[in-house]
């Protein structure tokens, strides 16, 4: 199953708030839909669910214009919120009962889920009785409760304690295995990066950067180098290098970085890496790692929406 | 369909299980049963029957005037013939007494002292002079006056050579029955005035009741997850259908603890005008009101449920259904009206106007004759308006999701409206 989202526009009066988003998600992987603060993130969401319609573009599943029927759906707003009076299965399997499920069986599918996330024991209390923390967990069981082929995770970690965030990266990890496809959208890039194959970047309405997460990776030049001397020898190790990098071999570096043990290093052109391997070879420093750096989700994040922003 | 009916019965099983709601209903039931049961009981423990005790208890005050105001006579004309027939024409609120040299500065010092109400002087030429501190006019002067006017009466009668028991028929009141074409206003006025009331709450309750259950979706964020989870449709019918069969049950109740409380104390309400006129309107009316009350529901609830999506607080619910509410009233005030009036032009222009059909057509249909194709008419055009009422009010629930913060102007609304219009 392919989910696509295709040239999507919309915007509020005189505001464009999505301007030709395009991008395309699998069965079996996670998609991570990043952007800033009012990038259009929450606003892309709700036009794939349907909640409101785009001006123009289209969403389709396996090349087929989405019913709006909602079945295949679970969706975990950002902002969260279920009946705060009413008893927790009641609500859950409501919800399952609007997404075309019979009561039975969304009993059943709400105390299992329930189960999984070990708040069996609340089962049949009210929803305002809980911590923050535990209601995350009610919500996320009525997302998941019909079962559903695609899933939509809007900031799903926050105000999760460690083992609970524990809890929901084993369970999106397992979702994405049965075959699911699952829209991640986080600011924390960590989570994005352990779970995500792709990611599609929102920045000013538009897609700044949309693909294969290590494409996109190994597609930025690799300027930027970690090297650790021995730390038995510092006198030839890293004082050596130190003085290197600003005299003899300062022709090579942009930027320069030294730490206790190690030297992080940025160069003016990434194609000299073999050149001052070979330097340093050659003057002898004890190495122990020489090693490129590919950058991290978080720095081509800072990068690209800081692009945009310039941009706009 | 299906998602239709998940959304009413958890609507409907939510409400009833409202405490607030709860209490109320019972409260109220309690109040009536309480109401129709506690005076017969109150009156057989005290003995006999009510009618009776209530007509002594009138005619006590009659004998016994020694506390009552005195008006003191001096009948220089020898006018007052039978002293017992004048001073019965007091009805017992007044005492008189007679004096024969009285003066008029002994009667002003008198009424000064507060020893006596009023002084009368007739002189020999039939003058009357009548004293009191009031202006120009008061009930004993009234009483006074047309009580010398008989005895005058009575004297001629009795000088030109009339009998007794012919001067006692004369004087025997005409038995006067007044009848009005149609509807009797004091047969129908009080059912109708009851049913009016009870529309006017009910209709407005649930309505409040939509609005804030709509805006509790919103301000606990639980809306975000129904419009993606169901049709805005289908939430907002079910919605409003959920809680009318809840307020058609409450009003159920009402009426059936009402009928059963009035059925076990038949005997002694029955005395009471116009309680047993309440119990003995037609029961079509009954059925008109129900219809009206559906009718009137739906109209009122799909307009609170649109402006309970525009909110996000519970709090601003007052300042936006502010117009729904005025709205609401002016037609009240129009059925009020009516209720005397229900020929005037305005109540029947009012009872074609959808909003208001539900309470002024039911008013004039209780008090005036009203032919069925009007009534067909009105409430096809009701009906009509219902409906798109309440699609207009799911569109704005679904467009309801963007709009936190303050409450858009109506111009906004449009506008949104018009944009999700292809949708």
């Amino acid at each position: 199953m392919q989910l696509e989202v295709k040239n999507i526009k919309k915007s509020f009066g005189e505001k464009q708030v999505l301007n030709d988003v395009s991008f395309c998600s699998r069965t079996g992987s996670a998609l991570g839909l990043l952007g800033r603060n009012g990038a259009g993130k929450t606003t892309i969401i709700r036009v794939i669910m349907g909640i409101f319609p785009p001006d123009d573009g289209e969403v389709t599943i396996d090349g087929k214009r989405m019913s709006l029927s909602g079945k295949t759906f679970g969706y975990l707003p950002e902002e969260r919120g279920l009946y705060p009076k009413q008893i927790i299965l009641d609500q859950i399997v409501y919800i399952g009962m609007l997404r075309g499920m019979h009561r039975a069986e969304a009993a059943a599918s709400a105390k299992q889920w329930l189960g999984r996330m070990q708040m069996s024991e609340y089962t049949y209390k009210k929803l305002n009785t809980l911590s923050k923390g535990n209601q995350q967990k009610i919500q996320l069981a009525a997302t998941l409760v019909n079962d559903p082929d695609i899933i939509i995770l809007d900031e799903p970690f926050s105000g999760l304690d460690p083992v609970n965030a524990q809890m929901l990266k084993d369970i999106v990890s397992e979702l994405v295995e049965a075959g699911k496809i699952v829209i991640f959208s986080s600011h924390q890039m960590s989570y994005v990066e352990e779970f995500c194959d792709s990611i599609a970047m929102l920045g000013g309405g538009r897609i700044i950067l949309e693909g294969n997460l290590k494409a996109i990776k190994r597609s930025y030049d690799r300027r930027k180098l970690i090297i650790t001397p021995d730390p038995d020898d510092r006198e030839n190790g890293i004082v050596r290098l130190g003085s290197l990098f600003s005299g003899e071999l300062a022709s090579f570096v942009k930027s320069c970085d030294i730490m206790q043990d190690t030297v992080r290093l940025k160069l003016k052109d990434a194609g000299d890496r073999n050149r001052l391997l070979t330097e340093l070879i050659r003057l002898e420093i004890p190495l122990v790692r020489f090693e490129v750096l590919e950058p991290s989700l978080e720095e081509i994040f800072v990068e690209k929406a800081g692009e945009s922003d310039a941009a706009v | 369909m299906q998602q239709f009916k998940t959304v009413f019965l958890y609507e409907f099983r939510s409400s009833l299980k409202n405490k607030i709601f709860l209490g109320f209903t019972i409260v109220v039931a309690a109040l009536i049963l309480l109401l129709l049961t506690i005076p017969p009981v109150i009156s057989n423990l005290t003995g006999g029957d009510s009618a009776e005790t209530q007509g002594q208890n009138e005619h006590s005050p009659g004998t016994d005037t020694a506390d009552a105001p005195v008006i003191t006579v001096l009948d220089g004309a020898g006018i007052i013939a039978d002293r017992q027939m004048f001073e019965q024409a007091m009805g017992g609120m007044y005492a008189v007494t007679y004096s024969d040299d009285i003066t008029k500065e002994a009667i002003l010092s008198q009424i000064e002292d507060e020893t006596i109400l009023a002084g009368v002087i007739i002189d020999e030429n039939r003058g009357v002079t009548y004293i009191e501190d009031q202006f120009i006019s008061s009930p004993a002067s009234e009483l006074v006056k047309a009580a010398l006017q008989n005895q005058v009466l009575l004297a001629d009668m009795r000088e030109g050579g009339m009998s007794d028991a012919q001067i006692t028929q004369a004087f025997t009141p005409l038995e006067f029955t007044f009848e009005q074409p149609g509807k009797s206003f004091t047969e129908t006025y009080w059912y109708t005035y009851v049913l009016l009331i009870l529309l006017y709450m009910t209709v407005n309750m649930y309505g409040q009741m939509v609005a804030t259950s709509v805006v509790n979706e919103k301000s606990s964020r639980a809306m975000e997850l129904l419009v993606s989870s169901a049709k805005p449709n289908n939430l907002m019918f079910g919605k409003i259908l959920g809680v009318g069969l809840t307020g058609l049950l409450q009003i159920s109740i009402w009426i059936v603890c009402a009928a059963s409380g009035y059925l076990m104390n038949s005997a002694f309400w029955q005395g009471v005008p116009f309680v047993s006129e309440i119990f003995a309107m037609p029961p079509y009316i009954l059925a008109f009101m129900i219809l009206f009350y559906i009718l009137g529901y739906f109209a009122f609830a799909s307009l609170y449920g649109a402006v309970g999506s525009l909110v996000s607080r519970v709090e601003d619910i007052n300042t936006v259904s502010l117009p729904v509410v005025f709205l609401f009233m002016a037609g009240f005030f129009v059925s009020i009206f009516g209720m005397t009036v229900p020929d005037s032009l305005l109540i029947k222009i009012f009872s074609f106007i959808p909003l208001y059909t539900p309470m002024c057509m039911f008013v004039r249909m209780c008090t005036s004759e009203v032919a069925p194709a009007e009534i067909i008419i009105s409430i096809v055009l009701c009906a009509a308006f219902t409906y798109f009422a309440c699609r207009l009010a799911a569109r704005i629930y679904r467009l309801g999701v963007l709009m936190y913060g303050n409450a858009p102007k109506l111009g906004a609304v449009i506008k949104m409206l018009r944009q999700s219009k292809k949708y």
